[in-house]
């Protein structure tokens, strides 16, 4: 049973962590070579996806949002793109990785492959998208509205929790769609559901305040809250409110690990 | 000390059936509490095997016996239920040589990532990428898609990159020969070379004779168990007694038997001719035959509604001459 124990790591000895390692960057540079294939603008296709929702958004919701945003609608444009760009990388990301474990069914049946690499390496392909086409937006308004690098620092808190928050999610269905091969539909409609409760295109303000806590419990929204403090609040954010969303973070990626970890030995029988 | 160390290794695989596919149906069934639990059926059983370095073992066995399963246990690609399976050095599995190409990439890249998924490191891998290529004679597509290769070609190149290195523990499911005729002596004089070599070979294939040319040692496996283990010869031949038996057996229970159910008992049965043959029993139509053939309702008597119950009905069939003629 000693092998079948064994967590995300095929073993604790260095030869297969660096495995494990080049595995997944491997198959994520694979991934964005195959996606990118004969495009010219690449990677910044990644930026098209939230500017377009931005302007869609803006043109519906602006002027009807713009009085909670300082009368300005473009500070409302900055809001919604900083929010979208946060439920975007999640919403693609753990989508894509849904089904990567169940695609490379064959491949695992004939070599010794720990199967977390699928769906990691997916979210880190989409983790090079973000930081090559995202995120010097995101730090060009960062910068723009706040006129003060510091803030620039702080970022990187909100952008680690998102990666965790990605990571556990994206392990957690991964594994549970090798069971439930109807998960994508009811997944997306989960997935619409955290869109749509997360203060994303709306102000926070207009939630019922005794609903307000469960948007502070949803680790997207947390996030998004914290990218636009930190962004656009003359007033610095707390550290506690980052280390929160930290640990909510660290909380999904602790339940997605353990679920993948449960469901590994019993996932083979039905790849 | 064994490079391969099997201690008791049992393993239940679930059976795949559709019944959990659907998240809807498994949260329903749970609230009614009509959740059960998917089948598992024992796919090896109690298995012993210690292998040491230099050894060449051959495995035989019908379909479906565990052979595969055995291999995909010794990888570490499944593990057992029960039991401890311990390996010592670099197991190579060359099994079905394409899976691991992604048609879309460069050779090239496919190498160092196929490469990967042997567990050699990246550098090490691009180091090895020329001779690669010239083995398989396939320098000039470096950089093109795999999938603009033939499917031989693309066989050639995976058999070059399987077996670039030398590995310490071989896996064969089932000996490989790939491309034309030329390129099929070049693999031949590769793998012959990893025969001499001190390199520890497992080998599944259907082919006996192959086995006591080649294999020093010869594991028959039948229904997940070892049934012998021990010098090839020995095993092909006890294994092909058994397959003859089995055949001769299976001929048997093609001639029909004659089942009488008792007359005069309130059997659900009663009075009524059954044939049994090929597994199944058949309701006999015509009964005119009885009074020909002398039969009484005393003979069938051991066939009780019990027995009877246990076998599939079959149709019903028009006389029982028909059959027995054919």
């Amino acid at each position: 049973m000693k092998e079948g124990v064994v967590a995300l790591f095929p073993s604790s000895n260095r030869a297969s962590m660096r495995r494990y390692f080049e595995l997944i960057t491997t198959i994520a540079e694979r991934n964005i070579k195959a996606r990118y294939r004969g495009s010219v603008l690449g990677v910044f296709w990644s930026l098209s996806n939230p500017l377009i929702m931005t302007g869609i958004y803006t043109l519906i919701f602006g002027t009807a949002f713009s009085s909670y945003y300082g009368n300005s609608i473009l500070n409302y444009v900055l809001a919604v793109f900083m929010g979208l760009v946060v439920v975007t990388f999640f919403a693609q990301s753990s989508s894509q990785a849904l089904t990567s474990v169940v695609a490379n069914g064959s491949l695992v049946n004939k070599i010794k492959i720990p199967l977390s690499v699928f769906p990691v390496s997916i979210v880190v392909a989409n983790l090079f998208q973000f930081l090559v086409g995202v995120l010097p937006v995101i730090v060009f308004v960062t910068l723009f509205a706040s006129h003060n690098p510091e803030r620039v620092l702080l970022l990187i808190a909100p952008a680690v929790s998102l990666l965790l928050v990605t990571v556990g999610a994206s392990l957690a269905v991964s594994a549970l769609f090798v069971f439930f091969r109807d998960l994508p539909y009811i997944y997306e409609l989960m997935v619409f559901i955290i869109w749509m409760t997360s203060p994303i295109f709306y102000p926070e303000d207009i939630v019922p305040p005794h609903l307000r806590v469960w948007v502070h419990l949803n680790p997207i929204a947390a996030i998004a809250n914290d990218i636009r403090q930190i962004a656009f609040n003359p007033l610095a954010p707390h550290l506690h409110t980052l280390a929160l969303t930290l640990s909510l973070g660290g909380l999904t990626l602790v339940l997605g690990a353990v679920l993948f970890v449960v469901l590994q030995p019993l996932a083979m029988d039905l790849l | 000390m064994p490079v391969i160390d099997l201690r008791e290794v049992s393993l239940w695989r679930r059976t795949q059936e559709e019944f959990h596919y659907d998240l809807k149906r498994f949260v329903f069934n749970l609230l009614r509490g009509r959740h059960r639990r998917p089948n598992r059926r024992q796919v090896l059983e109690g298995v012993n095997i210690a292998v040491h370095a230099g050894e060449k073992v051959g495995i035989i066995g019908p379909n479906g016996s565990g052979k595969t399963t055995l291999l995909k246990v010794i990888c570490g690609i499944l593990a057992p239920t029960r039991g401890t399976v311990n390996t010592f050095g670099v197991i190579a599995p060359l099994i079905e040589l394409a899976a691991g190409f992604d048609v879309e990439l460069s050779l090239v890249d496919n190498i160092v990532y196929y490469g990967l998924l042997l567990g050699i490191a990246r550098r090490r891998m691009l180091q090895h990428v020329e001779r690669i290529l010239d083995f398989a004679e396939l320098g000039e597509y470096r950089n093109e898609p795999v999938k603009t290769l033939s499917s031989g070609m693309t066989a050639r190149l995976g058999f070059a990159i399987a077996t670039e290195f030398r590995p310490d523990i071989l896996i064969l499911d089932e000996v490989l020969a790939v491309g034309d005729e030329a390129f099929q002596r070049k693999c031949r004089q590769r793998i012959d070379a990893l025969w001499d070599d001190h390199v520890t070979i497992l080998v599944v294939s259907h082919n006996l004779d192959f086995i006591v040319r080649s294999c020093n040692r010869a594991l028959w496996i039948d229904r997940g168990r070892i049934v012998y283990d021990g010098a090839p010869y020995e095993a092909v031949l006890r294994y092909r007694l058994k397959v003859e038996e089995q055949r001769l057996a299976a001929e048997q229970a093609r001639t029909p038997m004659v089942l009488v159910a008792p007359n005069h008992s309130n059997s659900k049965y009663a009075g009524q001719v059954f044939a049994y043959f090929e597994g199944r029993l058949h309701l006999v139509v015509d009964r005119n035959w009885m009074n020909q053939s002398g039969l009484d309702d005393a003979e069938a008597i051991r066939f009780n509604d019990e027995i009877l119950d246990r076998i599939p009905l079959g149709e019903t069939i028009g006389t029982l001459r028909g059959i027995t003629a054919g």
